[in-house]
């Protein structure tokens, strides 16, 4: 059984990207489209690592960030963003990772592999 | 006397010596008066009133009637009255004199009066003379001797008496004056020899006065003519036959340049003066100032420069008009006249060459000293070398190298504006009173005219400044704007171009799986008509086209496209009503565009009530103000601060490109119509467009779409 990760992403195509794509490296993916639904997924069920866009709308994914680490301290989120300029703000620096969104999700996956081995 | 026009001084050497000597004492100035009372005349004082009174065509018109009576009054009682010529005496300069001799038979009588209707009193005063030739041919002799020689010399004018021949038998000391004769030598002249000869040739006077018939009279009006000098001059000539041996012509000649230039002077300065304050462009008025100041017929000035002050309080030169030389002066001179003067105004007025502007760029400072001491109030005619000389002032006079300039401040509303500095380096002519007063009221003119293209010239740089700044503005905000644009198309391309390139990614990768390559190409198939939307989006509101008006039944319009938001209304559970109004009449309208207002409204609404579900309502009725079209909905509402944007560009409240109220108004008002929104939370948002009902006469085109 690979290891469980949840997608928080608010595009509904992006989201059936990363869940076929995380597949295909062999982890179980489920995807969420909002801050609320994640949190309450994180409480019920948490996955090993959490990839979690910041640009939606509602709660945007830096006070979902916030939340989860309320919650679960130790669960690893890592940031996929269309911008990098979220780098800037400080709460981004409690995610194990930042990754600038992009078709080729290469730098993900090496990124979950390396948070994941550990 | 309170009749300022008339003032009357009798000379005569009458029974009452006193009242002849107290009048002459005040008369002595006037030339031509002495000879009178130097006279052999005598006569009573009633005989001279009567004779007088006889005279004045219309006496209570010029008010002498009742100072004539109360004079001889006065005199039946040896007294005196205290006249009021002393007090007159400024006027005295203006007022000509008249000689009138009456009653030649056998004892002379003298009588001279004067007042200030130069024109035709001097008229009158040749008439008399005519008359007293005319009536008295027979008593020549010894009468011609004692008397005429004296009356020859005692008109004020040039007068000369011709023979049969044409050749002078007689003229009198003004006529040799201005014509630069000998009076010892002129009898026996031909007339061409004592007369300048453009004058002869401008009425062809030989042959003029060979044609008069017997006692005929006949004169000429303004004549021009050159003195010989190069100047050109006006007279008037009045000629009459006589029957007298030896006196077959007298030939009045009278120079009415100053006074032709006078009325001249008036009549341009108010030209002028009209001219002037309706032109705005300050060289060219400055032009017209200084061609007033110099041209012949105008002020007459040699030259002039021209300075205005500058912010820091420095006279600085603007221009100067003028020859160099006598000879330019010469032909500058001689070849404008009075007619050509104004036309030469008018046009220089309209039109300008600035190549015709001298300017040497002299600057004089002007001390505080000199402003406040009130001597750049009024022309002044600065002498140089004067001791006692204003620094200033003679700094000014240096414009010129002449001995004698004039100093002339242009002042409006308090406030010196420049001067102008002229002079008469070439004629010496003297500068007159007269001249300066004349000068004074141009100046205030000049004045006024300069501060009006002044204060428009500061108007115009203003504007130009304001329009400059504007236009930075706009350049930042446009490229303010851009950077907007780009950003927001930028957010909204990078989600669907994620999508588009992973899945193609996960294609190319591995396409063994033919359900799971259908699923990613449909995704991708989605995701680029997505692009392709937000592209026609922002190419919707960046380059719109021109509405096409048609008469359009908006009802219509309206249904068609609420059947079109019905699918996407179902799924987001949100029931479409419409509520219109029934025989509506045709719409001026676009009916593409006005499609895209609703679809847009009704999209918004349905988006609006996407989690909660309810009704989208659309309404049309007809209202005071035009066609009322509503779009309703039942979501929670718009918040207050948010209201204020919604319409704005790249304004969203639910992502996406935030466009389409943006497209929406703009499509309103180019439809002549305006668009609002009320909203309250919790219950729900109404969008209201207002038409304007136009009938259809008044408009083009036929009704099309229903």
């Amino acid at each position: 059984m690979g290891k469980r990760l949840l997608v928080v992403e608010d595009d509904e195509s992006e989201g059936l990207y990363y869940k076929l794509a995380l597949e295909r490296e062999g982890y179980t993916v489920d995807v969420v489209d909002n801050a609320d639904d994640a949190l309450a997924y994180v409480k019920e069920n948490p996955p090993d690592a959490v990839v979690l866009d910041i640009n939606m709308p509602g709660k945007d994914g830096i006070e979902a960030l916030g939340e989860i680490m309320a919650v679960n301290p130790e669960l690893p989120v890592v940031i996929n963003t269309a911008y990098s300029a979220y780098k800037d703000n400080f709460m981004t620096w409690s995610a194990v990772a930042y990754v600038v969104k992009s078709s080729d999700i290469s730098e993900l996956k090496e990124v979950l592999a390396k948070v994941l081995r550990g | 006397m309170r009749d300022p026009r008339a003032a009357l001084i009798v000379l005569l050497r009458a029974k009452n010596e006193e009242i002849a000597d107290r009048w002459t004492d005040a008369a002595s100035e006037v030339p031509g008066f002495k000879a009178i009372t130097r006279g052999e005349y005598k006569v009573g004082i009633k005989d001279f009133l009567s004779l007088f009174l006889a005279h004045i065509e219309d006496p209570e018109e010029l008010g002498l009637h009742d100072l004539l009576r109360r004079l001889a009054e006065r005199c039946r009682k040896a007294r005196i009255p205290e006249p009021d010529l002393v007090r007159g005496r400024n006027m005295l300069r203006r007022i000509l004199t008249e000689t009138l001799l009456r009653e030649f038979a056998g004892e002379p009588s003298g009588l001279a009066y004067m007042y200030n209707r130069l024109d035709r009193e001097l008229e009158r005063c040749e008439m008399l003379f005519w008359q007293f030739f005319r009536r008295q041919p027979r008593n020549m002799g010894q009468m011609w001797r004692t008397l005429s020689e004296k009356i020859i010399d005692t008109i004020p004018t040039a007068l000369v008496i011709l023979d049969g021949n044409l050749s002078v038998c007689r003229a009198n000391e003004r006529f040799c004056e201005r014509f630069g004769l000998d009076p010892g030598e002129v009898v026996g002249m031909p007339l061409e020899d004592v007369l300048p000869a453009s004058l002869v040739e401008e009425v062809d006077l030989e042959k003029a006065l060979e044609d008069m018939g017997r006692e005929a009279y006949r004169e000429w009006r303004d004549l021009p003519y050159n003195d010989g000098q190069g100047m050109e001059r006006m007279a008037e000539l009045r000629v009459r036959r006589m029957d007298v041996p030896d006196v077959r012509y007298i030939l009045v000649l009278r120079d009415v340049t100053e006074h032709t230039q006078q009325l001249y002077q008036l009549r341009m300065l108010h030209q002028i003066g009209q001219a002037m304050q309706h032109t705005l462009d300050l060289d060219r008025l400055l032009h017209a100032i200084l061609t007033c100041v110099t041209a012949g017929p105008g002020f007459g000035f040699n030259r002039a420069v021209l300075l205005l002050m500058d912010e820091q309080g420095v006279l600085e030169e603007r221009m100067r008009v003028g020859p160099g030389t006598p000879e330019e002066a010469r032909r500058t001179w001689s070849k404008i006249g009075y007619k050509e003067l104004r036309d030469y105004l008018t046009a220089s007025l309209s039109s300008w060459e600035p190549q015709k502007v001298k300017c040497s760029h002299l600057r004089v400072p002007l001390d505080e000293g000199l402003l406040s001491s009130g001597l750049l109030r009024s022309p002044v005619v600065v002498r140089k070398g004067r001791e006692g000389l204003d620094p200033t002032l003679a700094r000014l006079a240096s414009c010129s190298e002449a001995e004698e300039v004039v100093v002339l401040p242009l002042i409006a509303r308090e406030e010196l504006l420049g001067v102008i500095v002229a002079d008469n380096v070439f004629t010496h002519r003297p500068v007159t009173e007269e001249l300066i007063r004349m000068l004074s009221t141009f100046a205030s003119q000049a004045g006024m005219a300069v501060a009006n293209a002044e204060a428009h010239r500061k108007l115009r740089d203003a504007y130009s400044h304001i329009k400059e700044a504007q236009d930075h503005l706009v350049r930042a905000e446009r490229l303010a704007a851009i950077g907007e644009v780009a950003a927001r198309v930028a957010h909204e391309i990078r989600n669907p171009l994620v999508s588009i390139g992973g899945f193609a990614r996960l294609i190319s990768k591995d396409p063994s799986d033919p359900e799971a390559v259908r699923t990613m190409a449909g995704v991708i198939v989605r995701e680029v008509s997505r692009l392709e939307r937000i592209l026609k989006n922002v190419m919707d509101f960046t380059a719109p086209g021109h509405p096409e008006f048609v008469w359009t039944d908006l009802n219509r319009v309206v249904k068609e496209t609420a059947v079109l938001l019905t699918p996407e209304a179902e799924r987001a559970e949100v029931s479409v009503h419409c509520d219109l109004s029934p025989g509506l009449p045709p719409t001026w309208l676009d009916p593409g565009q006005m499609k895209q207002v609703v679809l847009n409204l009704g999209r918004n609404a349905v988006q609006a009530m996407q989690d909660t579900g309810g009704e989208l309502r659309f309404a049309t009725c007809p209202g005071e103000e035009g066609l009322i079209f509503e779009v309703s909905d039942t979501g929670p509402g718009i918040e207050e601060r948010e209201l204020e944007e919604i319409f704005n560009p790249f304004y969203s409240l639910r992502g996406g490109l935030g466009l389409g109220l943006a497209i929406v108004r703009k499509i309103v008002e180019e439809h002549g119509g305006e668009i609002s929104v009320r909203t309250v939370p919790g219950r729900g948002t109404t969008f209201r467009v207002v038409l304007p009902l136009r009938r259809e006469d008044e408009m083009p085109g036929r009704r099309g779409h229903g």
